[in-house]
């Protein structure tokens, strides 16, 4: 079981909407927007754990996007090299002072709007479960177990080896399983 | 040992579908991108500009350098002649000593910069670039025109990186009717 094709946007008409804003159609540059900011933005979350870099991360990520929409040379492919500047992004700003030990349900709000509070509890509970792996477990688990990219994918983005990201699997989630506090 | 390594990993993919839905990002994030995206693209125009506009006056800016020197040797101003394109070379030597960061340029009544390629800038009265000291030469190139004749005083305000302005200086030009064929 995993997740049916979550990598790539299944979405009619995409390759149009993509050529569209390399046209510099800003009709186009919202509607791409508009579908992928709340993956993006989850991703960019668990990734770095902290929502006041996630809503910088974010805006960084798409105005690079937008800029540099033309190299896209495979529409379809546009979630996957999202992330990857989303993923470069982030780690740009790695050394920033940023990272805080721990975040509540109120910090979520910059970021957007949850349905329930129990939503914004099960974020924050991944949250603090991710924040035990080291970086590197945790960008393998976010690419393969919640974007569901394969693992040959999830290794060429990163730039290792597909031995390398399952190792990195297998013990960023045996550490993440163990320590998640809600229900599993 | 396999079997309890796969149970793991689709309990934790379902612990990730659950987090899927129930959220919504900020509904003004498109606008606030695009905003942003315009404000760089513009930003990006103006100093493509202002570096073709160096080389560009370098030249013509050399060419007019040794006129206007001429010219101060006679009457202690610089001229120029209404109606047509000259070029400004304003020595900044002296000012490498500050951290300067911005070079805010301020023109009297009656004078326009001439720029071909950016007509918006055209009907400007003021104009604000980026000004780093490490990549500061000798001379702030601009290009203006007036229809007006007489003496006119252009400003140049220089600023520090925490915006308080560390150095002005002024030139005035007279402006001569055209020469008649």
């Amino acid at each position: 079981m995993g997740h049916p094709q979550l990598n790539r946007l299944n979405l009619p008409d995409l390759e149009e909407r993509i050529r569209g804003a390399q046209r510099g159609d800003e009709i186009a540059f919202s509607w791409l927007i508009a579908q992928t900011k709340n993956r993006l933005t989850k991703f960019l979350y668990f990734l770095s754990g902290n929502s006041e870099l996630t809503q910088d991360l974010v805006q960084e990520t798409y105005i690079y996007a937008l800029e540099n929409l033309k190299k896209l040379k495979e529409p379809v492919a546009f979630m996957r090299w999202l992330f990857l500047i989303a993923r470069n992004r982030f780690l740009d700003h790695k050394k920033s002072p940023r990272n805080k030990p721990h975040e509540n349900v109120q910090d979520l709000d910059r970021l957007g709007r949850f349905s329930t509070l129990s939503d914004q509890e099960l974020w924050i509970q991944i949250r603090e479960s991710l924040a035990l792996l080291k970086e590197e477990e945790r960008e393998a688990l976010l690419l393969v177990d919640m974007e569901g990219y394969s693992y040959q994918e999830a290794a060429q983005m990163i730039g290792i080896s597909e031995a390398a990201l399952t190792s990195r699997l297998q013990r960023g989630r045996l550490v993440f399983y163990q320590n998640f506090p809600g229900p599993k | 040992m396999v079997s309890d390594k796969m149970e793991i990993q689709k309990k934790i993919q379902n612990i990730f579908h659950r987090a899927e839905g129930g959220f919504e990002a900020s509904p003004y994030l498109e606008t606030k991108i695009l905003a942003l995206f315009r404000e760089r693209t513009r930003s990006k125009k103006t100093l493509s500009f202002w570096r073709r506009f160096a080389i560009g006056t370098s030249v013509l800016g050399a060419l007019l350098g040794v006129g206007i020197s001429l010219f101060v040797a006679k009457t202690s101003l610089p001229e120029a002649f209404v109606g047509e394109p000259f070029a400004i070379r304003l020595e900044v030597r002296d000012l490498k000593k500050y951290k300067i960061a911005k070079a805010q340029i301020r023109l009297p009544a009656g004078v326009q910069f001439h720029l071909e390629d950016f007509p918006d800038l055209t009907d400007k009265t003021e104009v604000t670039l980026s000004w780093k000291n490490e990549e500061a030469t000798q001379f702030v190139p601009f290009i203006l025109k007036s229809d007006e004749e007489g003496i006119r005083t252009l400003t140049v305000v220089f600023f520090d990186d925490r915006n308080e302005v560390v150095a002005e200086k002024k030139l005035s030009i007279r402006l001569r009717p055209a020469a008649r064929s």
